[in-house]
């Protein structure tokens, strides 16, 4: 970014005002789309487009927790969503990406791994979940926590059954697929910091370049924080941190019922196509 | 695991101490003066970090010369640091993750403008770890780039707190740590305001306040017992000089 | 939707019996080149094949191989030296099962060749792939998934597009195939390509002129 750009972004944000005419405290426009086959879905916001892809195949469980099934999250980023990404190489801030998800969404427990043991010891479902990055424009993060959390609750397994010691997986046209137990639907709300004590909400491309540092919250709709990094910067006082996270809380509420109106709508429209297929499917 | 006692109904934890006491704190400053500019090692209960300070020097490579120094971190956790005996993993992910932190937050204290185009590299090293691993490198680093004599605002001081139901304790061992969600609170100086904040597990967001202000109060008390460390070192210096 | 990071993207999406192939190819270049990778003579070409599920393996190599083969034929790579172009392919449906490669292998020939063209690399031609099997002795284009899952073989076959006489403007490239099939049914099969190359070559050509006429500035 040159100069004479970062002098002009910074100069905004002390007026309280930023290049994309939001406000500090107001995030950008999300808009969630699902593809055709389950455990696919687009997400963007502004510029920032990626794809989420959750898929599932039958593995052996880790000897130390045999009624456990597998759970991996993938997001690596080419040089398709900016030049400035090299393909194969990961950077710091690429990595603090993977990191946060990982913590955000597996460590948060959101997916219930003991529901997707078959025969403990044996077999067991191994789900991943694949982030594609199709462009770049500020807060990954972000995005990314809803693609994943929202291709999970879309997702459906083939249903499996036990013949004696053989494990049947049958296929989508004999019975009807299982969706995954997603026990809660963690948000990831992200914060900038620039010089002279400026905190936003949600940055965009040359916000990210310019700001000192970042603060990441993640939490959901019943009030648990999952995940919290703040390291260094703009010091806060505990007061700011706890209405922080009432802000996240509120983001979190707004985009988690935005995931399930979407969710309902594209199941209405699959089952309007073939009658009585999707009868697993529950009201979450 | 067993399910024991974490915090009795009488008010004292597995190891005896109350909710509100930091466990002993042991910290040396300049203890490898031959080998390094500065040096520290910190002792919070069991656990112990190494940290040796280089710098600032010129930077290895051209992508850290800079307008201000870089701090480069990096934290390598000994094999024989925990009780079962772990295979050595270079390029381990929570490891970077935890330098990347370090780093951001000691930008915050460390004057780096006043040496531009040089490198500060820390290199911590865990002996043991009981608990508390993030904040005893942080301490550890304080005391390290104190000693190495690079300016600094004030200094950083971070602990632990974890939840059990409503009572936060402070400064968790290993035990209370994988039982219980805990947050990691750093301050710069002696403020209420929290600089640096790392919570990795689930935790009710109204359960946080209470964990906030024990942590901020553990890291005052962490201030003071560093700030003897370092002014007894350099009354020891002085008298030696005078000599 | 175009990518705007991009100089140049194309999306390539085929819909036949039982799966969707859609693959979005990214270009950028010409764009500096690290010193160790820098040609003195030319343009360096990187080309990264990334699947839907999962991290590379031999099977994206494999396809990366072949399309870097086709496009190696086509870029004038002379006319950027000391450069780099860099090229992305991602698959975001495989529409087929994991043991074939014929539509990702198209996909990924024929969204490159259209995100070159879009990013303004120079090309000497246009290179048209398009998939066939045979099935219980008959030739099929655009094969559905049951009909991959019965066939005897598939075939990814690609043409290379030049302006000239009629007899050398379509010349083969590459010819994926893969099981088993006789001498006679191969020259069928490449009979019955070149001819679907020819239709698929008349929409990718007014596919480009449309979109050089859009972006054309005193239109």
């Amino acid at each position: 970014m040159s100069s004479i750009e970062q002098a002009f972004v910074q100069s905004l944000l002390e007026d309280q005002k930023r290049v994309s005419g939001r406000r500090l405290n107001e995030a950008r426009k999300l808009e969630l789309a699902f593809g055709g086959s389950y455990g696919h879905v687009e997400v963007k916001m502004g510029r920032t487009r990626l794809v989420a892809q959750v898929s599932s195949q039958v593995a052996k469980p880790r000897d130390d927790r045999p009624f456990e099934g597998l759970f991996l999250i993938t997001t690596d980023v080419s040089s398709m969503a900016s030049p400035r990404f090299e393909n194969g190489r990961q950077t710091v801030d690429e990595l603090m990406v993977t990191r946060l998800i990982e913590k955000a969404i597996r460590r948060s427990n959101a997916l219930d791994l003991e529901s997707l043991c078959i025969v403990a010891g044996q077999s067991c479902w191994m789900v991943r979940a694949d982030v594609h990055y199709l462009e770049y424009d500020g807060g990954f993060i972000d995005a990314s926590c809803i693609a994943v959390i929202a291709a999970l609750l879309h997702f459906r397994r083939p249903d499996t059954s036990i013949d004696g010691s053989r494990t049947i997986v049958h296929t989508l046209d004999e019975r009807p697929p299982v969706p995954l137990s997603v026990l809660h639907v963690p948000i990831c709300v992200s914060w900038s910091f620039f010089d002279n004590d400026i905190i936003v909400v949600d940055a965009d491309e040359a916000e990210q370049d310019l700001r000192i540092g970042s603060m990441t919250i993640t939490i959901n709709k019943d009030r648990d924080i999952c995940q919290f990094t703040k390291a260094g910067k703009i010091p806060l006082s505990s007061q700011q941190i706890i209405e922080c996270c009432e802000q996240a809380h509120g983001r979190a509420r707004e985009i988690t019922d935005l995931i399930h109106e979407k969710l309902k709508q594209d199941f209405e429209k699959r089952n309007r196509g073939n009658m009585g297929f999707d009868l697993a499917e529950n009201d979450r | 695991m067993s399910r024991f006692e974490i915090y009795s109904p009488e008010g004292l934890r597995a190891d005896g101490r109350r909710w509100n006491e930091l466990r002993h704190i042991k910290c040396g400053i300049n203890t490898h003066s031959k080998s390094a500019d500065g040096s520290a090692v910190v002792e919070m209960g069991a656990s112990k970090v190494v940290c040796i300070v280089q710098g600032p020097q010129e930077p290895e490579t051209r992508s850290r010369v800079r307008e201000k120094a870089t701090l480069s971190v990096s934290v390598t956790v000994a094999p024989f640091s925990t009780t079962e005996r772990s295979k050595h993993v270079t390029n381990d992910r929570r490891l970077q993750e935890m330098s990347a932190n370090l780093q951001n937050l000691f930008e915050e204290a460390v004057l780096t403008h006043l040496h531009p185009r040089t490198e500060i590299v820390c290199s911590l090293t865990v002996i043991a770890q009981d608990g508390g691993l993030l904040s005893c490198c942080i301490n550890a680093m304080t005391l390290a780039l104190i000693d190495a004599g690079l300016p600094m605002y004030e200094y950083v001081s971070a602990c632990s707190v974890a939840l059990f139901d409503q009572t936060p304790l402070l400064d968790p061992n290993n035990v209370e740590e994988t039982e219980l969600a805990s947050v990691t609170v750093g301050i710069v100086g002696e403020t209420d305001k929290i600089s640096l904040l790392i919570l990795e597990r689930r935790l009710g967001l109204d359960r946080l306040p209470p964990a906030l202000e024990l942590g901020v109060e553990g890291c005052k008390v962490l201030r003071q017992v560093m700030d003897k460390e370092v002014r007894r070192h350099g009354a020891m210096r002085l008298a030696s000089r005078a000599e | 939707m175009p990518l705007h990071n991009s100089d140049g993207s194309a999306e390539w999406i085929a819909g036949h019996n039982g799966g969707d192939t859609r693959i979005i190819c990214s270009v950028n270049g010409p764009i500096e080149v690290k010193t160790r990778d820098e040609l003195p003579t030319m343009a360096t070409l990187e080309l990264v094949v990334r699947p839907v599920v999962g991290l590379p393996t031999i099977r994206e190599t494999l396809l990366q191989d072949c399309t870097y083969g086709c496009l190696r034929s086509i870029v004038l790579r002379t006319q950027l030296p000391r450069s780099l172009i860099q090229i992305v392919v991602q698959v975001l449906d495989a529409g087929e099962p994991v043991e074939y490669t014929v539509y990702e292998l198209v996909g990924a020939i024929n969204s490159s060749v259209l995100a070159l063209a879009n990013a303004g690399i120079p090309l000497s031609g246009l290179v048209v792939a398009v998939c066939l099997a045979i099935v219980e002795g008959e030739i099929v284009l655009n094969p559905g998934v049951d009909q991959l899952k019965k066939s005897q073989s598939t075939h990814a076959v690609a043409y290379k597009v030049d302006n000239g006489p009629e007899e050398v403007r379509f010349r083969l490239v590459m010819c994926e195939s893969t099981g088993l099939f006789t001498q006679n049914e191969l020259l069928q099969v490449l009979e019955t390509a070149e001819d679907a190359a020819r239709e698929e070559n008349k929409k990718m050509r007014s596919m480009i002129e449309q979109q050089v006429a859009e972006s054309l500035a005193f239109a």
